[in-house]
C-alpha cells in the first residue's frame, strides 16, 4: 500500500525530506516505525505519531490503510 | 475556522489594525496583548539571525480550535485572536500575537497567559534557528 509520510523539526534533517510517498509492505504503525528506525538514525529523537491528523498514543499501534497520512512530530516549538 | 497562520512577520500595522477593528465592539472594557519576538540567542559564540517556522497545519488548526473553545469556556471573554508566523522571521520581528478582549481587566491577564502556554504546548509548530553563518539548530521550548 501507499502512504504519505510527513516529517517535522529535527526529523527533516535526519530523513532528508519534509514529505514522501512510501510504498510499504507493513500493516501497522509500530511495524512502520521499526522499518524507519532501521533505515534512519532516528532513535535519539523523541516524537509523537499522527495518522490522518489524529495523534496516536505512545504505546498504541494503529492499522494502516492505503492512502493514510502518517506524520512524525518531535516536541513542539511554537511561539 | 479562524485564520491563525500568517506567512512572514506580523507587522505593527497588522497589530494596530486589529486593535482598531475592536472599536465597534463596545461591550469590551479591557484588551490584553502578547507579542512574541524572535530573540538573537547566542549559542557557542554564534547568534541566531532568524527563525524559520513550519507547522503541521491540519493538526495545528484542530488544536487551535480546541484551545479557542476551551478559552471561552474557562474565561469570560468577548473575543480572542491568535496569530502565528510561518516562514523566515528575522530577529526583532514579531512571530506570535495573542489578543484577548473582555468586559473587565481581570479576565484578560489570566486568559492571555493560559492561551500563550496552550499554543506553545499543544500546537505542532517548529522553529529552525538560523545563525549568522547559515548553520542551524532546531528550537526547543523551555
Amino acid at each position: 500500500m501507499e502512504v504519505t509520510m510527513k516529517y517535522f523539526g529535527q526529523l527533516v534533517d535526519v530523513i532528508g525530506s519534509h514529505e514522501e510517498q512510501k510504498s510499504i509492505k507493513v500493516n501497522t504503525t509500530d511495524e512502520l516505525l521499526q522499518q524507519l528506525s532501521e533505515n534512519y538514525a532516528i532513535s535519539h529523537i523523541p516524537f509523537q505519531l499522527a495518522v490522518n491528523d489524529q495523534l496516536i498514543g505512545d504505546e498504541e499501534a494503529v492499522k494502516l490503510n492505503d492512502g493514510d497520512v502518517v506524520a512524525l512530530l518531535p516536541p513542539y516549538a511554537g511561539g | 475556522m479562524k485564520k491563525v497562520f500568517i506567512e512572514g512577520p506580523i507587522s505593527s500595522e497588522f497589530i494596530g489594525d486589529s486593535i482598531a477593528k475592536h472599536q465597534s465592539k463596545t461591550s469590551i472594557g479591557a484588551h490584553n496583548i502578547f507579542l512574541g519576538q524572535v530573540r538573537a540567542d547566542e549559542v557557542d559564540g554564534k547568534h541566531v539571525s532568524a527563525i524559520e517556522y513550519t507547522c503541521y497545519e491540519e493538526l495545528a488548526n484542530t488544536k487551535l480550535e480546541e484551545i479557542r473553545e476551551e478559552a471561552f469556556s474557562k474565561f469570560d471573554l468577548v473575543c480572542m485572536h491568535i496569530y502565528h508566523s510561518l516562514g523566515l522571521i528575522k530577529t526583532g520581528e514579531i512571530c506570535f500575537f495573542v489578543f484577548v478582549s473582555a468586559k473587565r481587566r481581570k479576565e484578560v491577564y489570566s486568559a492571555t497567559e493560559w492561551i500563550v502556554n496552550q499554543v506553545k504546548d499543544r500546537t505542532p509548530i517548529y522553529g529552525k534557528e538560523i545563525f549568522e553563518d547559515q548553520s542551524h539548530q532546531w528550537k526547543v521550548n523551555s
